[in-house]
């Protein structure tokens, strides 16, 4: 039980750090990203086909010093054009729209992607080497302690961002009132792009990240996503650390519900009882945001 | 309602009434139908209601065999019928394989696989043909007189070892064989399609897959032909003569329009009562609301099986987007459950036609009710929460449908699949597409009479109030929270009527025919659409739906068109298709831009009027080109159609675009005419400046 609770977690890690760029953008774009999952995924594509290449890997151990850049910056880049293509005209229009344009946006990046690579499972390569660790019985491989390490880290880098830099309170005031924030002399335009920039690359990130423990095609983030939105959607969409909980909340259930009953989709079943059940009783979900 | 709307309806039931008893024979059925295994390599997992023939090797592996009932028939009439077969989806190789029929030496006696295959008489034999649609057809001739003379009426249908390939197995849809009357026959020396000549480029049977679906199976290249002369059969013409089904012994199904008929005609009845001297409104003109229930019974009546059978999937999709359209576009919330709301009454629908083993058309209550119960399970959620957490928790229900209840053996069944009676309207069996055409057309009928009454009601004015501004709704009364669980109930139910229409029109399910990503495709629909009317759902569904299933977009550009049209949609042209149509109507009638003179309000420009309709010939030509490309198989006719439909649509097009110019340009000069009678002095708003206009006179 010890190691179902374990692995749980490091599954959680994944359901959080998803989660908590899909709150990033939520925050100051009132839009919940489906193709967040997707932009990570061409992003990891990009990554390892450079990382693998014959060319990278005579620079021996460098090519991660390319490919690292090269995909996040992608991401920014597929960030910040969502931002300037659906969400800036969107603006004043009902927030399903926006949702709407990014589950096409979705659907384009998995058609592409299946034009680019194909639809089978590609070579990947671990990030890091090593044996791993043994805890409460259960061997921990050194890839899901840099998951952990790197959830951590990029959670406290956010959380600082936006508390004491002034790029935070920009995006603090824009998340609250875009209208008052502009007046303000705030470039809410310019703020906004930011954002989906900074997600873009945080997907890219995250996805680098899972893309060696799971099978890479180009739907493996597409199923991690959809478990990750009930994620957001626990932690009251607008906190990052309400996220990042129920995300850990969520893998544990997962693996406990999957230990206790081996039945196929028994997690969805009750993830959806779970999400109808909670926005009955608690409509904003488990955690508010204070901004 | 108006009366010439009414006075349409009536006529087209009344047509389909018409066609329905003069072409009973296209609704009669083999009276046995089975297949058995000759080999030790016979398929080893077959579908239930799907036949096989078979072989390994060269080595014959499995036969099917059809036993038909000639009801009386005369010789001539078998001579001049055939037997037409529809291939399955787990052919393999079923493409390029040669099949042959000898004559029953013994009756059928049981449906289904057989344990010992009767015996064959081999001295009648004749070749099968297959059809540029992938279906098979096996001309009668030479069995008539044998069976006339008191032989059993059945054929074996064997694979032609001699002349085929070598591994090749053909499943063939028990459900869909259809035994045609008087047809105009292929000519038997025709009948040289199979083998090489054929590509391995028409599908099996065409299923309502969502065009979004993750499985990356691209429509497969058309191989070029092989050197010899490109020989093409033609598609023997499923028209059938009156004259000669009227002398049938089959009765006319005629309760199946009769009983659609008179649910209709009392809903009118009601109507027309409620609404005593309705106040006369400038609308659509008369042909505009009589030619499209005219036109149903008309296509009914000259499509084949095959495109019938397309067409009414294209239907059924559009019957799960009205539901769709009414949550979408008229309360402004978001279902991606859809998929799910559409195949849990599915399989309610199939479970209780199978175990009962009555007719799945009987299903529909039951279908309606798991509809509204999904819907508004969501509904409850709608009740408490605000229109985008509702759309997660849609999310989160409809991948707890996908991943749980269709993986429950007690709702999707074995995993070989459900066996779903025929559908029959007392005792009366309809077993081809065309002869369950009406009880499609009628539930469309009724379904868009009742949204159009749902659009006109209270209901549907609350719901517009509650998609523009839900506070202000609130505050004019409206019970903002009910009306928003309302409509997801109701979107559940009109899914339910989709669902239960496609276990009719298909009578197969698996859960792989509702996956998630089928969802985002009604969504796809009903953001194309629009807000505003069902004419839009309707062209939005013919050209997601239509497109995927004709094949008319080449490759796998509607998969990327689709959500750059969606982008572009919801992002700067939120009128969407209904908006599009609005726009052609009103500019038709010459209103938008003219001077707000009373002359002009109503005139009809004759220039701009051979415009458009020179465009929509020329589109017109184009998508019938491109619909024949899809439907064939020879790679040169798909180039003639391309060089010839493409370049005279295209320039029809052009001349279209030319005289819409012209038009534009002699209405400016009109306008200018009417507003400034005298010329504006220039010089005063130069401003000392140089005009501009005089750059470019010294160029």
């Amino acid at each position: 039980m010890g190691a179902v609770v374990v692995n749980g977690v490091f599954v959680g890690l994944i359901y959080g750090l998803l989660a908590v760029g899909l709150v990033v953008v939520y925050r100051v774009s009132r839009i919940v990203n489906f193709a967040y999952g997707e932009t990570g995924m061409l992003c990891a594509f990009v990554f390892f086909g450079i990382r693998l290449h014959p060319t990278a890997t005579r620079l021996v151990d460098h090519g991660i010093l390319v490919a690292l850049p090269a995909a996040m910056l992608l991401g920014a880049g597929i960030g910040a054009a969502m931002e300037r293509i659906i969400a800036r005209p969107l603006r004043t229009n009902p927030v399903l729209n926006g949702m709407v344009g990014t589950i096409a946006t979705s659907l384009l990046f998995i058609t592409l992607g299946i034009d680019l690579w194909g639809p089978d499972v590609h070579v990947t390569k671990p990030l890091v080497q090593g044996e791993g660790i043994t805890l409460l019985g259960l061997v921990v491989s050194p890839q899901q302690l840099l998951i952990g390490a790197c959830t951590v880290a990029i959670l406290v880098a956010l959380g600082t961002t936006y508390r004491f830099t002034s790029f935070g309170l920009r995006l603090r005031a824009t998340a609250i009132d875009p209208y008052a924030a502009s007046l303000s002399g705030i470039n809410t335009d310019a703020t906004a792009m930011g954002t989906w920039a900074l997600a873009g690359a945080l997907s890219a990130v995250s996805a680098i990240l899972i893309a060696p423990l799971v099978a890479m095609n180009v739907v493996f983030m597409t199923f991690l996503a959809l478990r990750s939105f009930a994620a957001a959607l626990l932690g009251g969409l607008t906190s990052l650390v309400g996220a990042f909980c129920a995300g850990l909340l969520l893998g544990v259930a997962e693996g406990v519900i999957t230990f206790k009953s081996p039945v196929a989709g028994m997690t969805d079943a009750v993830v959806a009882v779970g999400i109808l059940v909670l926005l009955v009783v608690r409509p904003g979900g488990l955690v508010r945001a204070s901004y | 309602m108006r009366r010439t709307e009414r006075a349409g309806i009536a006529a087209s039931l009344a047509l389909l009434l018409l066609m329905a008893w003069a072409a009973p024979a296209a609704a009669a059925a083999p009276s046995h139908q089975a297949w058995a295994a000759t080999g030790p390599a016979a398929p080893p997992n077959p579908t239930a209601g799907n036949l096989y023939v078979s072989t390994v090797g060269g080595q014959e592996q499995a036969r099917a065999f059809v036993e038909v009932d000639l009801a009386g028939r005369g010789v001539e009439d078998v001579a001049a019928a055939s037997l037409t077969l529809t291939p399955g989806s787990d052919g393999v190789v079923a493409d390029q394989a040669t099949l042959a029929a000898c004559t029953l030496a013994e009756p059928l006696t049981a449906d289904g696989k057989l344990d010992k295959a009767p015996a064959v008489d081999c001295s009648v034999r004749a070749p099968l043909t297959r059809q540029a649609d992938g279906t098979w057809t096996l001309s009668l001739a030479p069995f008539a007189d044998r069976w006339s003379a008191g032989g059993p009426a059945g054929v074996a249908i064997i694979p032609d070892t001699d002349a085929g390939p070598a591994v090749f197995t053909v499943s063939l849809a028990a459900e869909r064989t259809s035994f045609d009357g008087p047809v105009a026959v292929t000519p038997a020396d025709d009948t040289s399609t199979s083998g090489t000549d054929a590509t391995p480029v028409a599908p099996p049977i065409p299923s309502t897959e969502s065009l979004f679906t993750v499985d990356p199976a691209p429509v497969p290249a058309p191989v070029p032909p092989v050197a010899s002369a490109p020989s093409h059969a033609p598609a023997p013409s499923t028209i059938t003569t009156v004259v000669a089904r009227r002398g049938g012994v089959d009765r006319p199904p005629w309760i199946v329009v009769l009983v659609p008929a008179a649910v209709i005609a009392l809903l009118l009845v009601g109507a027309s009562r409620r609404r005593p001297g309705g106040v006369v409104t400038t609308g659509s003109s008369v042909p505009a609301r009589l030619v499209p229930w005219l036109a149903v019974p008309l296509i009914v009546a000259l499509l084949g099986e095959t495109t019938t059978y397309k067409l009414g999937s294209v239907a059924i999709v559009f019957i799960a987007a009205v539901g769709l359209h009414l949550l979408v576009n008229w309360t402004g919330e978001l279902s991606l459950a859809h998929a799910g709301f559409i195949g849990v009454p599915a399989f309610v629908v199939a479970q209780f036609s199978a175990h009962t083993g009555l007719t799945p058309l009987l299903g529909l209550p039951l279908a309606i009710v798991t509809g509204v119960a999904l819907g508004g399970v969501v509904g409850v959620a709608a009740l408490r929460a605000r229109g985008l957490q509702v759309a997660l928790v849609t999310l989160a229900v409809g991948i707890a449908i996908g991943q749980f209840l269709f993986f429950r053996s007690w709702i999707v069944g074995p995993p070989q699949g459900l066996l779903i009676p025929t559908p029959s309207i007392l005792g009366h069996p309809l077993a081809s597409s065309r002869a369950l055409a009406p009880v499609l057309v009628a539930t469309i009928a009724v379904v868009v009479l009742l949204t159009r009454a749902i659009m006109r009601s209270t209901i549907g004015r609350a719901m517009l109030m509650v998609r523009e501004d839900p506070d202000a709704a609130a505050a004019a009364g409206v019970a903002v929270a009910q009306y928003r669980a309302l409509a997801y109930a109701l979107a559940g139910g009109f899914a339910g009527v989709a669902g239960w229409s496609y276990v009719v029109w298909v009578q197969q399910v698996t859960p792989k025919a509702f996956p998630l990503q089928l969802g985002f495709t009604y969504l796809v629909i009903a953001a194309l659409a629009g807000p505003g009317g069902l004419a839009g759902v309707a062209v939005a569904a013919l050209v997601i739906q239509g497109g995927a299933l004709f094949s008319i977009l080449p490759g796998r550009t509607a998969l990327y068109l689709g959500p750059v049209a969606l982008i572009y949609n919801v992002t700067r042209y939120q009128a969407g298709i209904n908006g599009l149509l609005a726009g052609a109507a009103s500019f038709l009638r010459g209103r938008k831009g003219a001077p707000m003179t009373k002359h002009h309000v109503l005139t009809i420009r004759p220039l701009a009027v051979a415009a458009v309709s020179a465009i929509v010939a020329g589109t017109g030509a184009i998508l019938l080109a491109w619909y024949h490309m899809g439907n064939t198989d020879q790679v040169w006719i798909q180039n003639q159609e391309l060089a010839s439909g493409g370049l005279l649509g295209l320039s029809l097009i052009m001349v279209g675009a030319a005289l819409l110019i012209r038009d534009g340009i002699v209405r400016a000069a009109e306008l200018r005419e009417h507003q400034q009678p005298e010329p504006p002095v220039v010089e005063a708003s130069t401003n000392g400046h140089k005009p501009r206009m005089r750059v470019k006179e010294t160029v």
